[in-house]
């Protein structure tokens, strides 16, 4: 054996366990979904080829249109607000202050709770008749209490609350580790050629955190594309169809009516979509980490 | 008018004290160094200058003007970091800007001054580039454009040169220099380099455990230091420093380190209070010769451990009696390391209470 071949023998040894990984858990069942999104099939009937028929409803069906808008607007609501409650969040325990740490780890509690017992806890608390939204705003006035989730626009709402409320710190933690590496003298240069605390912040600050905003961004964009749980356990996608975010739809769809390929071509769409959202990422944003100036 | 005054300055971290009284004068013009090693508190001094640090006691004048209570950027002072401290976001042409823009000068004359600075320093190819893109040297010089462009009354410089390689150094160390002699502004220059401190500074105030050690002209230092800290400080090799008990003969002093025993010529001296005590005598590795001389030197005999030849020159690392001993001699040295030899010595440097003693010149 040349040295060569025996470099390749070990190199492929070396990732054959990553590659069976990933193939056995990733790949086939993409690919499985994929074909099976082009079958028509209802459990205990016949499974039918029919191409891309399942596409071409998805493109026509109205439920799966609100979805979409739906989804989009949770994307784009609860992914800007994370953004700039987590650059708020960040800010703050960058700054030295005695009881730092102990703020840090505060702040990351809600990002540490599984998101359905989150869920499952905003819940309670938007209850109608014994929420402690309701008592807190109307103590004894009964007659006040408000059906938070049986409200279309205030359900949205709640999911969208309910999202910002646990993600925030997670976005602000990626925002701090690209505070962190700003260097103090980059601070003091400023300072010095006259910068004011806020001409600092926009000037410096900003500019120098965009990867780190970025990055956020995409991590943050492609989670509440899939968002599900908190759905799931919130409102199951209602009043009407007010919360039914895609990934919801397409659980229903397979699970609830059974429509295995219609179900499975909606999950595979969603994933399509993210790819492409996630290669523009990584295109545009990524090429922008890769250049940026060591610190 | 003296550039910059500092009066008693003191400052305590927590219950830590990092400066202890410094009072410090620069005039007009003129070029200080604050050298000394690392943890003097020689950058802490220069950030209280630059008021990024409120001082605990004393107080800051700058041309003249009291500044305690001015923000940085309301000192009339630009400042030279080490890392540079360029803003990565911004063209270089920016980088200058930056400061003249937050200031709201208009913007013709923000364009003259960006021309004019980068003329002096020859950087205008530069302009349109972003720090990344530059090398070290080519950074340090737009950082000093930075603070050049905006014309304050004070440069202050925390070791701006650290990061460069060793020939870039020197280099930069002649610019700097001329740089000075052009622009005619005071600067305070911070370093642990003494080849830096020596070249560049017009005074040296040489730092350690924050205080200020000696201030005086590079000469005085090196020829005179005013104790022991600073004579082992400055110097490269640093100065020998023999420890011991003294004791005053008519004419002489006599010296004795563990088992090495020096005989000096002195004179009564004002300093001197009781006939024995402790001392510290110390002879530089120049003043340590191994022909022999005419007259005047104390001799010793003692073993080569080692011959570092440096080419020009060479650096002896001697046994005498038990104590260390290194001098510098011509690389045309007979003897080799285990050779017994005698060495002769003139111009000692004499301490006692860690104080300076003159003595009288042989």
């Amino acid at each position: 054996m040349t040295p060569s071949t025996r470099d390749r023998t070990t190199g492929w040894l070396m990732v054959f366990p990553a590659l069976t990984f990933v193939t056995v858990f990733s790949l086939y069942p993409a690919m499985d979904s994929f074909l099976l999104s082009l079958y028509s099939e209802f459990p205990g009937s016949e499974r039918s080829f029919i191409g891309f028929g399942n596409y071409a409803e998805l493109f026509r069906d109205p439920v799966a249109h609100q979805a979409f808008i739906v989804t989009l607007g949770f994307v784009l609501l609860s992914t800007t607000l994370e953004l700039l409650l987590g650059t708020g969040i960040a800010l703050v325990i960058h700054e030295r202050f005695k009881g730092r740490g102990w703020t840090r780890a505060a702040v990351l509690i809600p990002w540490a709770i599984p998101t359905v017992v989150a869920a499952q806890m905003w819940r309670f608390l938007l209850n109608d008749q014994y929420g402690a939204v309701n008592a807190i705003l109307f103590g004894d006035q009964v007659d006040a209490y408000v059906p938070w989730l049986a409200d279309p626009w205030m359900a949205f709402g709640a999911i969208v609350l309910a999202d910002v409320w646990k993600t925030s710190s997670f976005a602000g933690l990626l925002i701090l580790a690209g505070l962190q590496v700003i260097p103090d003298e980059t601070y003091d240069a400023a300072r010095i050629d006259g910068a004011t605390a806020w001409q600092r912040f926009w000037h410096i600050t900003f500019p120098l955190l965009k990867p780190a905003l970025l990055t956020a961004l995409l991590f943050r964009t492609i989670d509440a594309f899939r968002a599900f749980d908190l759905v799931f356990v919130m409102t199951q996608g209602g009043p009407g169809d007010a919360t039914q975010v895609i990934q919801f739809y397409g659980y229903k769809t397979l699970f609830t009516e059974g429509r295995v390929g219609y179900g499975t071509t909606i999950s595979v769409t969603v994933f399509v979509a993210l790819a492409i959202l996630s290669l523009f990422y990584v295109r545009t944003v990524g090429s922008k980490l890769l250049q940026r100036e060591p610190a | 008018m003296a550039g910059l005054v500092l009066r008693h300055i003191e400052k305590t971290f927590g219950r830590t004290r990092v400066l202890h009284d410094v009072s410090l004068e620069a005039g007009d013009g003129e070029f200080v160094v604050l050298l000394g090693p690392s943890g003097c508190g020689k950058s802490t001094l220069l950030r209280i200058i630059a008021g990024l640090e409120p001082q605990t006691r004393g107080s800051v004048n700058i041309g003249g003007r009291c500044v305690d209570a001015l923000p940085p950027s309301d000192r009339d002072i630009a400042m030279v970091f080490q890392h540079y401290a360029l803003y990565p976001h911004l063209t270089v042409r920016e980088n200058l800007a930056f400061g003249l823009k937050m200031r709201g000068k208009p913007k013709p004359i923000i364009e003259e001054r960006i021309v004019e600075t980068a003329a002096l320093l020859e950087i205008h190819d530069l302009l349109d580039r972003k720090p990344k893109e530059l090398s070290g040297g080519q950074q340090q010089r737009v950082a000093m454009g930075r603070a050049i462009v905006r014309k304050p009354q004070l440069f202050l410089f925390d070791e701006p040169l650290s990061n460069l390689d060793a020939r870039l150094r020197a280099s930069m160390r002649v610019e700097l220099k001329k740089l000075h002699r052009r622009l005619g502004t005071s600067m305070v220059y911070v370093t642990h380099d003494q080849a830096e401190a020596m070249t560049l500074g017009d005074t040296i105030a040489v730092m350690n455990h924050g205080r200020i050690q000696q201030i005086g002209r590079p000469d005085q230092i090196y020829h005179e230091p005013g104790n022991p800290f600073v004579a082992g400080f400055i110097g490269n090799p640093p100065m020998n420093l023999f420890e011991g008990s003294y004791r005053l003969h008519q004419r002489d002093l006599e010296l004795r380190a563990g088992d090495l025993t020096l005989r000096v010529p002195f004179q009564a001296h004002d300093l001197v209070g009781a006939d024995s005590g402790t001392a510290t005598l110390g002879i530089r590795p120049e003043d340590v010769i191994f022909a022999p001389p005419g007259s005047g030197h104390v001799a010793v005999i003692g073993t080569i451990d080692l011959i570092e030849s440096l080419g020009g020159d060479a650096v002896v690392y001697l046994s005498v009696k038990g104590q260390p001993l290194v001098a510098r001699t011509s690389p045309a040295l007979r003897q080799h390391a285990g050779d017994s030899v005698t060495a002769y010595m003139k111009n000692f440097h004499l301490f006692i209470n860690e104080n300076r003693v003159p003595l009288p010149s042989s």
